[in-house]
């Protein structure tokens, strides 16, 4: 797996059984964490198997974020759009979560394919809530317009207390991800990963994604942002997203791919990492063969000298076999 | 080939020593035992296993006469072991050393053995018939480092030495009521127990493997740095000869006669140095191969005659790659060859075999007989 | 570049080669002991002159040797962030099985990454020439992996970022 899939693997698996035996009256109450800090919290009361209680926990925004409600800004309307009358949201939601919402399981559409694809959806949550604003800027970049109502530097948090950076406008969308490790491996591994992406973009391939840009130091785009979110350790990049980069059903993915960028990138640091540590481990292992090999093969001759010394020749014998 | 038997008795050889008779020999296994194997229709068999030291056995010799054999251990003692019917009795000897004992030596009347030490000092032991014991009277002060070798001169009172401070020293062992005033030559008889008598600082390492040439007049030693010496009238004005060669280093030379002297060591082949009628000293060969080494043009023009057929080829490989020339000597020591023993057989001055150990755990028997160039 | 190395390479093995002549020899200092000289360095006469191959400023090897031991330092060359986190990790991962590898040094010697402390006792038990081998194999095979090992991660890199790009297409 290379790409990160949006919906989550559990919450579909979750709701799956739930619909497949939706007659067993069964008490459920699970608790699951992903990254960045998204925690989910699945409630089923026996006396109502049909009614699911789902609430999400979204990571704590940094000042410059805003979230309307304890929820980005677009979220509630999101949500709405794309369940409708199959998810209710409560109001307040539960203690410690961000988000409640009831779904109704004898709401879903017969058809299985269309249940599926909604269960999907509803798996896809994160995307849903956490990529609400960048959609509906993106869904106004991909008609070329500005959406009314925002800053010039528009903060999207994405990890605990860490932002990402939007800078809206009509013809182009500019994105901004400070990119902070805590490893010093990490750090390493991910600038030169970064670095790749500037390296990549410049394949003839690759002519028509967004342009990359790196850099160690805070770009230009970020002027006024405060001084917190402009120190990273593993430097600066840039996407520029045009709108032919979010037209039609390339919105989805945009959407996705840029909430988790820096999952994306960590991800595939971590997978570094172990690949380097299996590739040390075996080269030190045929080290050790390898001196080894200088004893071992000391006792093996020592073993087949043994088998046959002892063996006095005589002088003549010697002799005779030594004179050509 | 001039080995004529080859044993693998243990992992790794310290030393060993030969019986009066040359049936037995006593090894030290790499451990604080000393093995003694004997020959039976053959075959080698373990006879005895001498269990006294608690730390590596660093040398052992065996009295041709008295047929006693005496170790030292770096654990500081030394033991003299007498066969009493089937067993071999120790006793121990107070060597007074607080550091490890490294080298021991029979006196060639065997009423003496010298012991090299760690201490930077040697023990010139010997027999107390009142008292029942080996007593121990040391040289000290005189050495600045080790005492890795000791020889004794065929007089029974001049001692050579070699240390790791790179010199080569002779002193006089002579003591009252054990050497009489008239055994030795008059310059040994003169002196007191340890007066040096010369003080050799020819080499610029560590210095190894000291030995007396059969008469008494040639002294020869080797250094780390890939020397052997040569030392004629050892006395007030002695004459040295150095000789240089290009491989490992040695560890341990024999005179096998007045002109001819075998080292070995860490080049796992034994050398051979002969002195011309001039007594100007040079590197012959390797004991082992047939062509002569590379580097030596004594024996070029009869035997690149002789044997140009047959090594031609193989020749020019060896001048182009020293490496691959010591290779293709094809060994019979596999590892460091630490101890070299003269076979002697009574009576006889010159020295045609001899055996070598080392770190391989072989003893190799070598008779210089089937050497047709080597002439004693 | 190639050239270079096997010039390095060999220079190091020749020196190995005269170098790597030890003995059993015991400690002067303290009774019953038996210590390498070159890590105790109390007799200054059991030492030899420390022998120096650079094969340029950021990749040299230090031979050291005594009486009855001999060490050994590499310093590798380390070009960037990424090749320097290479080494350190790979160097972890050796000393962890450093019982295995009876010739590795659990600290390197100071200014250098990496350490070997050959004795006499691995002379008794070890041929002297695969020893050698090893050393030298070791040194090669620091040397390409790492420039492999760099290069593997950089293709890593470039696939993922060409994944994802990809996606706006």
């Amino acid at each position: 797996m290379i790409l990160l899939q949006s919906p989550s693997r559990f919450l579909l698996q979750v709701l799956l059984n739930r619909v497949q035996n939706i007659d067993k009256g069964v008490e459920l109450d699970c608790q699951f964490a992903e990254f960045d800090d998204v925690r989910y919290h699945i409630q089923v009361a026996m006396r109502y198997p049909q009614f699911m209680q789902l609430s999400m926990s979204l990571p704590i925004p940094p000042p410059e974020t805003i979230f309307f409600d304890g929820l980005p800004f677009g979220a509630i309307e999101a949500i709405k759009a794309e369940y409708g009358g199959v998810v209710q949201i409560l109001d307040p939601p539960r203690d410690g979560y961000n988000l409640t919402m009831k779904i109704n399981l004898a709401k879903l559409p017969v058809d299985e394919e269309e249940q599926y694809d909604l269960l999907v959806r509803i798996a896809s949550l994160r995307e849903v809530v956490l990529g609400a604003p960048l959609r509906l800027i993106f869904k106004h970049l991909a008609s070329k317009t500005v959406a009314p109502g925002l800053d010039r530097l528009v903060a999207l948090v994405h990890r605990p207390k860490e932002s990402f950076f939007l800078v809206p406008g009509a013809d182009k969308v500019t994105v901004v991800f400070p990119m902070r490790f805590k490893d010093s491996v990490d750090i390493i591994l991910a600038t030169s990963f970064l670095q790749e992406f500037v390296e990549a973009r410049r394949t003839a391939g690759l002519n028509n994604a967004p342009p990359c840009l790196w850099s160690p130091t805070p770009p230009l785009e970020l002027e006024g942002a405060p001084s917190e979110a402009l120190t990273a350790n593993a430097g600066f990049v840039t996407f520029v997203i045009f709108p032919r980069h979010v037209e039609g059903r390339k919105l989805d993915r945009a959407v996705w791919s840029l909430s988790t960028f820096h999952a994306y990138v960590s991800y595939h640091v971590k997978c570094s990492e172990g690949f380097m540590h299996t590739r040390m481990r075996r080269r030190v292992e045929s080290l050790i063969q390898a001196l080894d090999r200088a004893k071992t093969d000391t006792e093996k001759s020592k073993n087949t000298t043994q088998s046959n010394s002892f063996k006095r020749l005589s002088l003549k014998e010697i002799q005779s076999s030594s004179d050509p | 080939m001039a080995s004529i038997a080859s044993h693998k008795l243990a992992q790794c050889i310290t030393c060993h020593a030969w019986s009066p008779d040359q049936t037995m020999v006593a090894f030290c296994p790499n451990n604080n035992e000393v093995h003694i194997y004997r020959l039976v229709e053959d075959k080698w068999e373990k006879v005895h296993v001498l269990q006294k030291h608690d730390q590596i056995i660093s040398g052992i010799d065996w009295s041709a006469r008295s047929n006693k054999i005496v170790t030292v251990s770096h654990d500081r003692n030394s033991y003299v072991w007498n066969q009493e019917e089937a067993e071999w009795v120790p006793t121990l000897v107070i060597l007074r050393l607080n550091r490890a004992a490294l080298c021991v030596q029979w006196s060639p009347k065997e009423n003496k053995f010298a012991v090299g030490s760690g201490a930077k000092t040697v023990c010139i032991c010997y027999y107390e018939q009142e008292n029942n014991w080996w007593v121990s009277k040391l040289i000290r002060k005189r050495h600045n480092s080790s005492v890795t070798s000791v020889a004794w001169h065929p007089n029974n009172i001049l001692l050579a030495t070699t240390s790791t401070d790179g010199k080569c020293r002779v002193f006089s062992t002579f003591i009252k009521g054990v050497d009489s005033r008239d055994s030795g030559t008059s310059l040994a008889s003169d002196m007191k127990f340890g007066e040096q008598i010369v003080q050799l600082d020819l080499c610029f390492s560590w210095a190894f493997g000291v030995k007396w040439s059969p008469s008494g007049n040639t002294l020869a030693y080797v250094g780390h740095n890939s020397m052997i010496y040569f030392v004629d009238d050892v006395g007030p004005s002695p004459s040295a000869q150095d000789v240089a060669f290009r491989d490992l280093p040695l560890c341990d030379v024999l005179f096998v006669s007045e002109r001819m002297v075998v080292g070995v060591g860490f080049d796992c082949h034994p050398m051979v140095f002969t002195a011309d009628e001039r007594g100007i000293w040079c590197f012959s060969r390797f004991l082992n191969e047939r062509k002569r080494a590379p580097s030596s043009s004594k024996y070029g023009s009869q035997f690149s005659e002789a044997f140009g057929k047959l090594y031609g080829q193989s020749k020019q490989g060896v001048s182009n790659d020293a490496i691959d020339s010591t290779r293709a000597r094809g060994g019979v020591h596999e590892n460091c060859i630490t101890c070299i023993v003269p076979l002697r057989k009574a009576g006889d001055g010159n020295v045609t075999r001899f055996s070598t150990s080392g770190l391989d755990g072989k003893v190799v028997i070598w008779d210089l007989e089937s050497q047709a160039d080597l002439s004693l | 570049m190639a050239n270079t190395l096997r010039l390095y390479l060999t220079c190091i093995r020749n020196t190995l080669e005269a170098a790597m002549c030890l003995q059993n020899f015991p400690c002067q200092e303290v009774e019953r002991h038996n210590k390498p000289e070159v890590e105790l360095k109390t007799s200054p006469e059991l030492l030899l002159n420390h022998v120096l191959i650079c094969r340029n400023e950021a990749e040299k090897c230090l031979i050291e040797t005594s009486i009855n031991s001999l060490r050994i330092s590499i310093k590798v060359k380390q070009a960037d962030e990424l090749e320097n986190i290479l080494t350190k990790k790979f160097l972890r991962f050796l000393s962890m099985r450093a019982e295995a590898f009876q010739v590795l040094r659990r600290k390197p010697v100071q200014g250098y990454d990496i350490s070997f402390l050959i004795t006499n006792y691995h002379c008794e038990d070890m041929q002297k020439n695969r020893l050698i081998d090893f050393i030298v194999q070791f040194m090669e095979a620091r040397i390409l992996k790492q420039i492999c090992m760099k290069r593997s991660l950089n293709t890593r890199g470039r696939l993922v970022a060409t994944e994802f790009l990809k996606q706006f297409i």
